[in-house]
């Protein structure tokens, strides 16, 4: 017995010394950090990841295709304006917050300080902000009312703005914008500008005038809001966007980050010019922009395109008994490493030219007109067109205030391929005359006016998506306009 | 040794064969007890001696002992083994006693290897013997599971993927994502995954269907689990110390037996007519041939071609050079076979040796096994092979020493992606040509144009044929040759496993034993993909959908290591009326993961040289590093008063290093009762009667790194030395907590007439609530995600088992198993506040595809998506003015989980020596989508693009010469009936291009004859072997035989591979093989 007493005690000890330790069983030392992560954010690499990705908005297939700057070679289905939900969410999570984050981390006193080791703390805010304008500009020309004022906050259910409100908002964050850049520390991690303030400030009051003009629908007269918005903007002693150099540019590096236009024809070859294309700029009596727009698969000069909106049964047999259509761009356009030009003096400057033809501006229209045009050939290595190409009928400008048909046709030419532009200056202008696809399988068969929500708008949303709806006439359809198209 | 030996002679090596003396002779007649009939066949054996031998027909025995003989064992399959002293008489008459307590013998066995009879078990306790999982040899535990035991649904694989096991779901699902799977316990060692067990080595299998009976495990218990025991060297009665060898030697032929139903009546091609070929002086001098013949459409992948009439055309490879076929042309006939005649003839081989010994101080089980599977997929195949130890001995007084090892490596060559554009049923199934003969197809599978590309049934059309660059005609459009392929592309992967125990016990007194065990559950694996350059140089837009074809090399490696230190206190004492088991023990675990992998990135820069640093662009390189730990201390005890009166209880604490620092502690409980009131009754025709409740809470851990979350990496690639940062998309509460699972069951087991017939019965009602999950937030917030604690699920149902001997006769039984699992209800009753739903599993990301969602008051995992709007008051389908459907993208098509799964097991013993076993399992309930069967009808694949309209018309031909598809319903704007004819091909697309999927959800139902076998076991005393063998089983078995009911046979639904549906699903696959098995 007194070697089983022994037994037990030694297992009580046991016990007690187990129990003794019960504070240390609560510790686990630095198990469960990240090796391979810091929970300090570093704001110039936020604002490279940024840029690295926003060129995305300016190659949207989608509105590409709905503008006619493509068509589809193999399976039409955007195109013939198949039912096309989608979500802009992604935005919101990603690069939208990326640069709320570069806001926060320079507002907030706790982290400015680390902050501003990236550059001044109001530039760096300057940036995030025009940057973050820019996005959701492309997004409400797309679907309309979305969230605005209360997104990005950490609520997830919040309510869609209109687009009216959006725009206003837009329009005000850029202006205050330009007011608060300072001359502080250059900014690092800017692979567009290289820190170069002077002239985010030109991109700032250059999107300010573009929006504006937007508005032109529900804001006709030279005393309404956009009008007042484009002057003030115009006016802005940091000036906007005039030439080639002053661009929002991103040159790619090539390797792991390629112009996107490489990875259209990377494996597939989806797309195609369309006839729509080679057909508006042989009506301009030849274009030599056409040699930059499109050309063979295998690199020749060609101003065949791909007839537009057509079913497979007719397309896939044409692209395979038309191997001289054209791809989209000419292949040195479209390198790993080719720039990407997302805002254009050709674009600013055919906006100041419709704001003076309006009599928003006294600007002159017919100067302006040609330098647009001209920063168009200039901004693609071309020369500057002949007085031949001003003088033919589709091109010359007439009598103040009737000019529209040209200069919504050459900003439509300016825009290319950018479709989100193309698209909305359409659906802004009506021109150039777009014909719906004639295998089109929507019905009634006409040219999409604007995305639908997405599944997980409707899934994760619902509340704020259905009022938002509610407020579109004709409902979340495809054919339904978004507010500034009338 | 001598058995050794004998085997040596068996195997026709050099042996010795020792004679015994014998001097004097016993005889007897055996009788059974109950009705006193003679039994022939029984092993009357020399007890400590091999020298035996059997009953005749009249149930008599003559034996010639040796003079010191003192005990015959006297031993009948069913029958109690009877034990006669040999005394002074020579003849003896001998009564055996029908075996009643078989079913009482098995033990449950839970976390720590603690082991209980089932008679005081307050939950559900279900264990499987190794002879009813492995009447057919089965190489994975989940497949030899299913519709054995009550509770589970098994969600099969396709034979097709080498090492894939499929999931166990146990009563229902939770969570809030695709699934939570359930634990694997193999003698005490968790593995992460039905991987890597040995099903030779199983002595029996535990079922533990939630936290009422698997608490002791804690968290990772919490979704029920799957106790393994494997065998170990047992002392045989009267053959203690003896060499035993198990010698299991298979053969398994599988072929493709489920496949989708196709149109045979229309070839490939978007062009219904053929096209006439003009020779042109450009065109290849072998295609002169041709001049005048007719192609149809190459380069499209779908089949909406020319009806298929016997006509002469020009099949795909006419085109290239330098075969037989060059420049000739052939007949269009249908090749109905051609997606089936892909796949090989599999085969498995499963040999297996075990050598096992036990005296009363110590006990060894060696095995060795190997597992070597030929493909249904060309080029793919798996090699495992396995060792097994365990061993114990007694080393001193009190004190026992035991190990356990176990350690697997399996090789393993194939892809096995049944995702989209897959390069086999990915397109026999979405894009294909229903015209290609795929017997030439294998014969041309290293057919080369002089420029080395790989000849593709989907080449363009010869008007694209440009001499000077031929890579546009002769190239894949999107597909190549699917032989070629496989040659092209290969994934070698190897995983190493270790895994087992090293255990003291110590017995202290003779009620209390302590018991120290370190374990260890190690993997080592790398994997390699080598895709060539061919792939780049044979296909002109094959590379868009799989980047890897530009070239490929992945290199990557792992290394996970589990180790747990466990200490187990175990007492167990009668008092009076009482006998009370308790075991009170700490586990401490830790476990570290490590991943390394690189890969190139777009192409290589060398054809065909794979290296890392041969990447065109910079690789991309991953490294992953994890660490996890927790501690644990529990206690548990059961109480019986008077072995009929049952309590018992179960206490466990864990501390998580992945839960917030401040609150990492977590508890985990569980209490039940129960009555034996048969054994108070005693009733005549009720064997037994146990009323029985139980009431189990498990707290779960969470993921590690989880909190305190948003931690930001540094991205792979840098923008010309710039580098980047994303801000992570998901915000972590910071009081984030586990998961509170629930379960309470209560349930009856009734046995009638001698155990004759057997029933359980147990209604359970489980709820999971403050899950923690990333719940999806609208991004809008700026984030994608919320980690945080939320959401409950409640769920219920009736798991019924029923055990029937129906005949019982000399030669002949039939013994009876049924098992059905009843889901009354798997509700999702709140996720998060404002959230109402939220999306888990897409497999198609546009124009409103099904889509799993987890949704407040609907049972778990709906699919969600668009399918064809309704009229509200008459339910009929509203048309548009062109008499199409109109898309309702908020359309609810039910829940992925069957609401009814069992199966029902036979087993019939024919002549007591051929044993016959016919298992069904079902599943009734439940839907999937198919992206197969949607692009299938998109590309005009499958059998309803074909056939008639009611006018008697092919639905193919023209809605103006009388063709196209009826369909009618109301008109969206009046709500007036309407009628409308719709041309086929626009009623195929019309689900894509408009967004309604209805006719693509599919049902889960099935019934399916999953194994049957034919075994028998020789008579080898009477054959006069049993000098040199014990025991020599041969089977013949199949598996998957007939899938007996499906509401459409398109796919097996037992085998869909995602939760939500498939994307690409391999066919379903039938297999035949045979087995020997035989002791020594």
């Amino acid at each position: 017995m007194k070697k089983t007493f022994h037994k037990i005690g030694v297992l009580a000890l046991g016990i007690v010394l187990l129990a003794s330790s019960c504070n240390k069983l609560k510790d686990f030392g630095t198990t469960n950090v990240d090796p391979s992560a810091t929970n300090k954010p570093i704001t110039s690499a936020l604002l490279t990841n940024v840029l690295s990705a926003i060129g995305a908005f300016a190659s949207s297939n989608t509105s590409s295709l709905y503008c006619q700057f493509y068509s589809e070679t193999q399976y039409p289905d955007i195109s013939c304006y198949a039912i096309n939900t989608a979500t802009p969410m992604a935005n919101y999570s990603g690069l939208l917050y990326d640069l709320q984050n570069i806001i926060i981390n320079n507002t907030d006193d706790a982290t400015k300080a680390t902050a501003a080791l990236n550059g001044s703390n109001n530039n760096q805010i300057g940036i995030a902000r025009i940057l973050k304008a820019y996005i959701f500009w492309v997004q409400t020309d797309r679907w309309g009312d979305l969230p605005y004022t209360k997104a990005l906050a950490g609520d997830p259910n919040v309510d869609f703005d209109t687009q009216e409100t959006i725009y206003k908002g837009m329009i005000a964050e850029l202006t205050d914008a330009v007011a608060k850049f300072d001359n502080g520390a250059a900014i690092l991690g800017d692979i567009a500008y290289s820190g170069n303030i002077a002239q985010w400030k030109k991109l700032a009051n250059s999107m300010r005038m573009l929006m504006a003009l937007r508005l032109s629908k529900v804001y006709p007269t030279a005393s309404d809001y956009a009008a007042t918005q484009f002057k003030a903007a115009l006016a802005d002693g940091a000036g906007s966007i005039a030439t080639n150099a002053d661009n929002f540019t991103l040159v790619y590096p090539g390797g792991n980050f390629k112009n996107p236009y490489y990875n259209m024809y990377d494996g597939r070859k989806d797309y195609g010019e369309s006839e729509t294309m080679t057909t508006l700029l042989t009506s301009l009596g030849g274009d030599a922009r056409q040699s930059v727009f499109g050309e063979t698969a295998g690199g020749a000069a060609s101003t065949k395109g791909v007839p537009y909106g057509r079913a497979r049964t007719f397309i896939d047999p044409w692209c395979g008994a038309n191997p001289d259509y054209c791809y989209v761009f000419a292949a040195a356009y479209r390198q790993t490493t080719s720039p990407l030009a997302i805002v254009r003096a050709a674009s600013v400057l055919l906006a100041r030219a419709e704001a003076a033809d309006k009599g928003w501006t006294t600007e002159s229209t017919l100067s302006l007109y040609t330098s647009g045009i001209n920063a168009s050939f200039e901004q693609w290595g071309l020369a500057d067109p002949t007085p031949t190409y001003f003088a033919n009928a589709n091109v010359v400008l007439g009598a103040a205030g009737t000019n529209l048909k040209q200069i919504a046709t050459q900003q439509y030419l300016a825009y290319y391929p950018d479709g989100i532009q193309g698209w909305s200056n359409w659906r802004r202008t009506g021109f150039p005359t777009l014909l719906p696809a004639p295998d089109g399988t929507n019905n009634p068969k006409v040219i999409p006016r604007r995305f639908m929500y997405g599944t997980t708008d409707y899934s994760l949303n619902a509340t704020a998506v259905a009022a938002a709806v509610a407020r579109i006439s004709g409902g979340d359809k495809m054919d339904s306009r978004v507010w500034w198209d009338k | 040794m001598r058995k050794i030996s004998l085997l040596l002679v068996f195997l026709g090596f050099l042996g010795l064969q020792v004679v015994f003396a014998q001097t004097r002779t016993v005889t007897g007649t055996v009788s059974s007890s109950d009705d006193g009939t003679s039994i022939p066949g029984v092993s009357v054996v020399v007890k400590g001696s091999t020298l035996g031998t059997i009953t005749d027909m009249d149930g008599k025995f003559n034996l010639k002992v040796p003079q010191n003989a003192k005990v015959l064992v006297i031993s009948f399959v069913g029958m109690k083994t009877t034990e006669v002293a040999l005394g002074g008489p020579s003849n003896y008459s001998i009564k055996l006693e029908t075996e009643k307590t078989e079913l009482q013998e098995v033990v449950v066995t839970s976390g720590y290897g603690i082991k209980r009879a089932p008679k005081g078990s307050t939950a559900l306790s279900q264990v499987v013997n190794n002879d009813k999982l492995t009447a057919v040899r089965q190489t994975n535990v989940n497949n030899a599971l299913a519709g054995k035991v009550s509770g589970i649904q098994f969600q099969g694989q396709s034979a097709a993927a080498l090492g894939r096991t499929g999931n166990i779901r146990l009563r229902g699902d939770g969570g809030f994502s695709t699934g939570n799977g359930v634990l694997y316990v193999v003698d005490g060692t968790i593995l992460p995954n039905s991987n890597d067990i040995n099903m030779d080595d199983v002595e029996d299998v535990s079922v533990l269907s939630g936290p009422s009976a698997s608490a002791i495990l804690g968290a990772q218990g919490a979704n029920g689990a799957i106790i393994i025991t494997t065998k170990k060297g047992k002392a045989a009665s009267g053959n203690n110390g003896k060499v035993n060898i198990e010698l299991n030697s298979g053969l398994l032929a599988s072929k493709v037996y489920i496949v989708p139903n196709y149109q045979n009546d229309y070839a490939g091609g978007n062009n219904s007519q053929l096209t006439r070929y003009t020779y042109k002086s450009t065109d290849p001098v072998e295609w002169k041939t041709l001049d005048g013949k007719y192609y149809p459409n190459y380069s499209d992948d779908s089949s909406w071609g020319p009806r298929m009439v016997g006509q002469e055309y020009i099949p795909w490879y006419s085109w290239y050079a330098g075969t037989k076929y060059t420049g000739t042309t052939a007949k269009l006939v249908p090749q109905p076979n051609n997606a089936r005649d892909f796949f090989n003839t599999g085969s498995t081989y499963n040999n297996s040796v075990a050598f096992s010994k036990a005296t009363d101080d110590f006990n060894i089980r060696i095995s060795l096994g190997n597992i070597a599977v030929k493909g249904l997929l060309p080029t793919t195949s798996l090699n495992k092979t396995t060792f097994g130890l365990k061993t114990s001995y007694k080393i001193a007084k009190g004190l026992t020493l035991a190990a356990n090892v176990n350690f697997f490596t399996t090789q393993t060559n194939g892809d096995f992606n049944d995702g989209y554009s897959n390069q086999s049923t990915g397109s026999f199934n979405q894009w294909f040509h229903r015209d290609l003969d795929m017997g030439i197809m294998r014969e041309l599978q290293n057919l080369r144009t002089p420029d080395g590309i790989y000849a593709s049934w989907n080449h363009n059309d010869p008007t694209s044929y440009d001499p000077k660059n031929t890579k546009p005609f002769y190239a894949g459009n999107y597909w190549y040759n699917f032989y070629t392929y496989q040659n092209l592309s290969k994934s070698p992967s190897n995983t190493d496993r270790l895994f087992g125990d090293v255990s003291f016990n110590y017995q202290i007194i003779d009620c209390l034993s302590a018991k120290i065990t370190y374990r260890r559950q190690q993997n080592v694996g790398w994997s390699e993909q080598k895709f060539s350059t061919d792939l780049n140089d044979s296909g002109t837009q094959t590379t868009g959908n799989e980047p890897r074809n530009k070239g490929y090399y992945y290199s990557g490696e792992t290394y996970s290591n589990r180790e747990n230190l466990e200490s187990l206190l175990s007492f167990s004492k009668t008092f009076g009326s009482f006998k009370v088991n308790a075991n009170a023990g700490t586990d401490f675990f830790q476990s570290i993961y490590k991943g390394n992998s690189e890969q190139t990135v777009n192409g290589f820069n060398i054809k065909n040289l794979y290296s890392v640093f041969n990447s065109k662009d910079q690789p991309l390189i991953t490294n992953t590093r994890q660490a996890e730990k927790y501690k644990a201390a529990f206690v548990r005890a059961d109480a019986g008063y008077k072995d009929f009166l049952f309590l018992d209880v179960t206490l466990r604490n864990d501390w998580f290093s992945t839960l917030p620092p401040a609150n990492n502690s977590i508890m985990s409980k569980s209490f039940g009762g129960s009555f034996v009131f048969s054994d108070l009754l005693k009733l005549p025709w009720l064997s037994f009667g146990k009323i029985r409740g139980a009431w189990g809470e498990v707290p779960t851990p969470i993921g590690v790194f989880t909190y305190p979350g948003f931690a930001y990496g540094v991205n792979a690639y840098q923008w010309n030395g710039s580098f980047l940062m994303t801000t992570p998309d998901q915000l972590v509460d910071p009081n984030i907590r586990g998961a509170v699972k629930t379960q309470k069951e209560i349930g009856a087991e009734l046995r009638f007439f001698n155990n004759k017939v057997g029933l359980t019965a147990t209604y359970w009602d489980g709820s999971e609530k403050d899950i923690p999950y990333s719940v999806s937030i609208s991004n809008y917030s700026g984030f994608t995600s919320k980690y945080l604690n939320t959401g409950l699920i409640n769920k219920n149902g009736v798991d019924l088992a029923l055990n029937i001997k129906p005949i019982t006769m000399k030669n002949f039984t039939w013994d009876f198993n049924a098992t059905a699992a009843i889901l009354l209800k798997n509700q999702v009753e709140k996720i998060a506040d404002g959230i109402n739903q939220f999306v888990v599993q897409t497999i198609w990301s546009r124009n409103s595809v099904p889509v799993m969602v987890h949704t407040v008051g609907k049972e778990w995992g709906q699919l969600f998506g668009g399918g064809i709007k309704k009229d509200s008051i008459t339910g009929l389908p509203l048309l548009d003015s062109k008499g199409n459907y109109i898309s309702k993208p908020d359309t609810y098509f039910g829940s992925v989980l069957p609401k009814l799964t069992g199966g029902v097991q036979n087993t019939f013993t024919v002549l007591k020596d051929f044993t016959v076993m016919v298992n069904i399992d079902y599943q009734f309930g439940g839907k999937f989508f198919s992206l197969s069967d949607m692009w299938g009808t998109y590309s005009g694949l499958t059998a309803k693009t074909s056939g008639l309209n009611d006018k008697g018309n092919p639905i193919r031909d023209a809605v103006v010469n009388g063709g196209g598809v009826h369909v009618s319903g109301l008109d969206a704007t009046t709500k007036k009936p309407v009628d409308y004819y719709i041309e086929g091909a626009t009623w195929a697309q019309n689900p894509y291009n408009l967004g309604y999927y209805d006719e693509f959800v599919h049902s889960l139902t099935y019934i399916k004859l999953r194994e049957l076998s034919i075994g028998y076991k020789l008579p080898v005393a009477k054959m006069g072997w049993s000098n040199f063998v014990s025991g020599i089983n041969v089977s013949i078995f199949a598996q998957n035989p007939w899938l007996i009911y499906a509401k459409d046979r398109d796919f097996d639904p037992s085998e869909i591979s995602a939760a939500s549906g498939e994307a690409g699903q391999f066919p379903g696959v039938r297999s035949v093989g045979a087995n020997i098995k035989i002791n020594f």
